[in-house]
């Protein structure tokens, strides 16, 4: 079933423009994928407690989501929507709460959405309780990750949805410590935010002063699964000492002392093998220069994984051509860090992924805006660039369904 | 009061300028800064960060004297600073995403991701 994405037949690789900049192919994606499918929200262990809650904001969906733990310990998440006249009941983005009041006239629900307190409601004649409740949303946990799905009877469970697993599950399940968290709008589509995230050809040219040949590219040859749904592909990364043009800086040799957070020394041979600290790692090939996996899960989140650290991107939809990119950062161990020295080798991840990251945003604002420059009316997807075709492809039979 | 190690001591001179607490604030003095005087900074704190940590290293993370932290601050500063000076040689990542508009939400004491900021 899981194939290398070798010898694309060429009508394959050529990608209509329009699906990037037409209006009407992104309210498309909207209703036909975004509302239909599962929806990467937030780690379950955020809210460990009775009343913890947070609040996620669906932009172009026009939905916010209050997603809390009820004192029977369940997570449920509800629409931020009082059922009076609209109001959100949790104005916060987080916190812990015995229920949510609205604040407009004062109706207030339990954390099972019970509506439990109706202000003068012997004026609401014929108005019962029960349709006065929170609506709820359907929401599941897999990996750790807090899901939701906003269709009435969803086609598929989480679990049938996340197919093929690939050991993902059990590796993101593990207990992963929060360790940054930023936020920026950009002005493009969201597939294009994420496609420039799941492929490693663009290493040597876009990050030629930050990371060009430390990955060989001849190596980069995804692994797409067309008969699963959420998982769309990923492709593996691999260290090439021969290559590297960038050894590691003197800091980061310093950070690398302190905690577990490392960095090649391609003057080291010993270095070069990195040890994968995550226990149920997942570097798939077992090869000893395995550097980073990065995955593509529909609809929009994208998975860097490298050793002892993983970051997950979410690609927002607002419009067809704005995107709101959030980035959160997890390390394994050590958690939380004991020391400053742990604490630095953290702050060398997260700043690199930072302004590397910042790197990869370069292009999307200047791409978007040329989409309607007319002549070209394709994109080209090579065979490393597979996992973008492959997402391209899963999206396309969703908006196929009636 | 935590006595302030002597080898520490000639980092004194840097503190004012450059031992700032939060990531913003180190990330808007990086950008406001010239290349060479990244380059400065680094090239004369770097002797010092193997011991910074060593003397930071003997407190619990929560628990560093008030006297300490600045140390720690500096020896952020050169992280924040750390790709602008060795990779880019610029104090922005020429044609990057200007990073004036990536917000650290983790910065927030009770941030919707639960980090836990230091100090
Ligand atoms: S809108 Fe919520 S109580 Fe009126
Ligand atoms: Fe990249």
């Amino acid at each position: 079933m899981n194939k290398p994405e070798e010898g694309l037949a060429p009508a394959r690789a050529k990608i209509p423009i329009e699906r990037y900049s037409s209006d009407a192919h992104f309210r498309k994606e909207i209703e036909k994928l975004f509302r239909r499918t599962w929806l990467n929200i937030c780690r379950a262990d955020r809210i460990p407690e009775p009343g913890d809650y947070i609040v996620q904001d669906l932009y172009a969906l026009d939905v916010s989501v209050i997603i809390v733990r009820g004192t029977d310990k369940r997570i449920r998440a509800f629409y931020n929507m009082c059922p009076h006249r609209g109001n959100r009941v949790a104005m916060d983005q987080c916190g812990n709460r015995r229920g949510f009041k609205c604040l407009f006239h004062g109706w207030t629900y339990d954390l099972n959405g019970a509506c439990v307190a109706m202000p003068g409601e012997k004026f609401f004649p014929g108005v019962e309780r029960s349709d006065a409740r929170l609506v709820e949303i359907h929401s599941d946990v897999w990996g750790g990750f807090v899901h939701i799905n906003l269709e009435e009877n969803p086609e598929k469970t989480l679990v049938e949805y996340m197919v093929p697993q690939n050991g993902l599950d059990g590796y993101l399940e593990q207990t992963w410590y929060p360790n940054f968290h930023y936020q920026a709008e950009v002005n493009c589509n969201w597939k294009l935010m994420i496609d420039a995230q799941i492929e490693f050809y663009h290493f040597d040219a876009l990050h030629e002063a930050s990371l060009a040949g430390a990955a060989s590219v001849r190596d980069h040859i995804p692994e797409v699964f067309p008969d699963g749904d959420g998982i769309i592909g990923h492709t593996e990364g691999y260290f090439s000492p021969e290559t590297a043009k960038h050894p590691p800086t003197d800091v980061q040799m310093i950070a690398q002392e302190q905690g577990n957070a490392v960095y090649f020394n391609p003057l080291d041979e010993g270095k070069a093998k990195q040890p994968i600290n995550a226990p149920n790692a997942i570097a798939m090939s077992g090869r000893d220069d395995w550097i980073a996996d990065s995955y593509s899960l529909l609809p929009h989140i994208v998975l860097l994984i490298q050793n002892n650290n993983f970051v997950i991107q979410r690609a927002w939809p607002v419009s067809v051509n704005k995107t709101i990119w959030d980035l959160q950062g997890f390390s394994f161990e050590p958690q939380p860090p004991s020391n400053f020295g742990e604490f630095f080798n953290l702050r060398m991840v997260q700043y690199g992924q930072r302004d590397v990251l910042s790197e990869d945003l370069s292009t999307l604002e200047v791409t978007q805006r040329n989409l309607g420059a007319g002549p070209i009316r394709n994109f080209h997807f090579s065979e490393q660039e597979g996992v973008l075709r492959q997402l391209q492809e899963r999206i396309e039979s969703y908006l196929a369904k009636p | 009061m935590a006595e302030i190690p002597e080898k520490l001591r000639p980092l004194d001179i840097f503190l004012g300028e450059w031992a700032l607490s939060s990531e913003s604030a180190r990330l808007a003095k990086r950008q406001q800064s010239t290349y060479e005087e990244l380059r400065g900074l680094h090239d004369a704190v770097l002797p010092y960060l193997r011991d910074i940590m060593a003397c930071l290293n003997a407190y619990p993370l929560y628990e560093i004297p008030a006297e300490l932290k600045p140390y720690g601050y500096l020896a952020l500063m050169l992280a924040d600073i750390d790709l602008a000076v060795n990779r880019w040689r610029s104090p922005t990542i020429p044609h990057g995403f200007s990073l004036n508009r990536v917000a650290p939400l983790h910065e927030k004491p009770n941030n919707v991701f639960g980090v836990k900021p230091w100090p």
